[in-house]
């Protein structure tokens, strides 16, 4: 039973990453319409820029901050110079556009940082594990939920009381209606990939000094913030965090229990993908489009 | 005062001339209707002025300014609101977050705005919807809220899209009331495209008459009513 509960608890704390870049990918797909396959890269990329800073001395909050700031003004760059002159093509263009973004990016940061995994990244955070009764819980576990907790709280905030979240939510309710009323909906989509590059962020500094930095580092996560994504409704942002949840819970306990698929732990992610495709297309909590023709 | 001067201004969309050569002006707390038959160039105009369409030639001033020097999401910020034919709220928001982005231009939501969304919402009768989703509302229900909407933009020009079209009788006398009221509330000026006749010569002060994008006839309702050219557009020439 302890050791159920421990994988739960370590499930949790995976989930939580996978929520937060689900939350991403949720954030790019209701503004703009796409899928966001460099969503993983660009948070690669940022824990880059975050080990840069504190490789060169930078006290580790303060490195996270700087990381998550630069990739607000990336993300906004991104939206402007890459996606807004193909905004209006057909999806399968935006597809092949965000994975040339992918595969730019994984590329750049080779090139920029080097191949080698770097392992000195500084923890922001002790290292520690509590035991109450045999349960083991990380400090990692609990500072991913609270992290997620946090984020989710002032994401909130920021649509349902400020103006900037008022005028995002009418973007992505329809985009021709609000720049009638007013709203510069460019700025509105620019705001959108930052915040969305600024999560991806902050969920790639906390995570990858568990598994080490190196230019694959994002590409597991992807698929399971993907499939996280998928299972809770791409246009649902409570989705994508019960979501995330449930799907790094699957994770965790596929690996201990089911020693079939050891190695291949992917395939739980592909399997929730395939079976939510089927059953029910829209994910647990998103909404059904009806298109009228 | 004039508020609105359209001039020589020209439409095309490929080969098709939507819109040609319409010069006319509206004043300041005129109702104005353009009326005409189907595919006169009504709608167009409309969307000219929103900066949807881009005319080949012509210019459309707005209290001194050039409007078709303008992206689209500054035309609300001058004054200008609309309302759609086909109908373009915010589905997934509820009433009372349309009615605060139709007043995004105004600045901060603050209490104050809040106070300001709830009297107009209050003043088309729409308050007991305030905090549902728009989406699922009755046609004629959403067809107010986009006119609450377009109001929270403190507008000096209102612009209605058919706004009769798919209201029963009952409700067309309603909001033929409900627009010359407004006028005088919130001081003013409407264009109107509209079918129904009987509102069109009732509330305007000014009719301009489109058919296959050029002016015909411009005028009191009277004047229009009697004009033979707007009757050939609408009811055909008569057989000689």
């Amino acid at each position: 039973m302890s050791l159920f509960l421990t994988q739960l608890m370590n499930g949790i704390g995976n989930g939580a990453v996978y929520a937060s870049l689900a939350l991403a990918l949720v954030l790019i797909f209701r503004t703009t319409g796409i899928l966001n396959f460099a969503q993983g890269e660009m948070a690669l990329y940022s824990t880059y820029l975050f080990w840069y800073f504190t490789d060169r001395g930078l006290p580790v909050v303060v490195a996270i901050l700087a990381a998550m700031a630069l990739s607000f003004i990336g993300g906004a760059l991104v939206e402007r110079v890459v996606i807004r002159p193909v905004e209006h093509s057909s999806p399968l263009v935006l597809v092949i556009v965000t994975i040339g973004l992918f595969l730019a990016l994984n590329s750049i940061v080779q090139v920029q940082f080097g191949s080698d995994i770097k392992t000195n990244l500084p923890r922001a955070y002790p290292k520690h594990t509590w035991r109450p009764g045999n349960v083991q819980i990380s400090a990692d576990t609990l500072v991913l939920v609270g992290m997620l907790a946090v984020v989710c709280v002032l994401l909130y905030l920021l649509f349902q009381r400020t103006k900037i979240g008022l005028a995002m939510r009418a973007v992505a309710s329809s985009s021709e209606s609000a720049r009638l009323s007013g709203v510069p909906v460019g700025q509105m989509l620019m705001f959108g990939w930052g915040l969305a590059a600024a999560l991806g962020a902050l969920a790639g500094v906390l995570v990858i000094p568990q598994i080490g930095l190196q230019a694959s580092s994002m590409q597991s996560i992807l698929v399971f913030s993907f499939a996280a994504a998928a299972l809770g409704g791409f246009d649902s942002p409570v989705g994508a965090v019960v979501g995330g949840l449930i799907v790094g819970v699957a994770e965790a306990l596929t690996t201990q229990y089911v020693h079939a698929l050891n190695g291949i732990v992917l395939i739980v992610p592909f399997g929730l993908i395939l079976g939510v495709l089927m059953v029910r297309p829209q994910g647990l909590f998103g909404r059904r489009t009806v298109e009228r023709v | 005062m004039v508020l609105l001067s359209v001039e020589d201004l020209l439409v095309t969309f490929g080969g098709v001339v939507a819109i040609a050569d319409l010069s006319f002006t509206l004043d300041e707390g005129q109702i104005c209707a353009l009326i005409g038959p189907n595919g006169a160039g009504k709608t167009t105009l409309f969307n000219c002025v929103s900066r949807l369409y881009e005319p080949k030639s012509g210019r459309i001033t707005f209290d001194g300014h050039e409007l078709l020097r303008m992206p689209a999401y500054r035309i609300a910020r001058l004054g200008i609101a609309r309302t759609f034919q086909n109908l373009a709220l915010f589905p997934a928001l509820s009433v009372t977050d349309n009615v605060l982005v139709g007043g995004y231009a105004q600045g901060k939501v603050n209490a104050k705005r809040r106070a300001e969304a709830r009297d107009i919402l209050e003043r088309l009768s729409l308050d007991h919807l305030a905090d549902r989703p728009a989406v699922g509302l009755p046609y004629g229900t959403l067809k107010r809220i986009e006119i609450a909407r377009a109001l929270a933009g403190r507008p000096r020009l209102l612009m209605l899209d058919e706004p009769a079209a798919g209201l029963t009788h009952s409700e067309v006398d309603e909001l033929s009331e409900l627009v010359r009221a407004l006028r005088d509330e919130f001081h003013l000026s409407v264009l109107l495209v509209e079918h129904h006749m009987a509102m069109v010569m009732s509330i305007s002060d000014k009719v301009v008459v489109l058919d296959f994008g050029g002016k015909i006839a411009e005028g009191t309702p009277e004047e229009t009513r009697a004009n033979p050219r707007v009757v050939e557009a609408y009811l055909g020439a008569p057989a000689s």
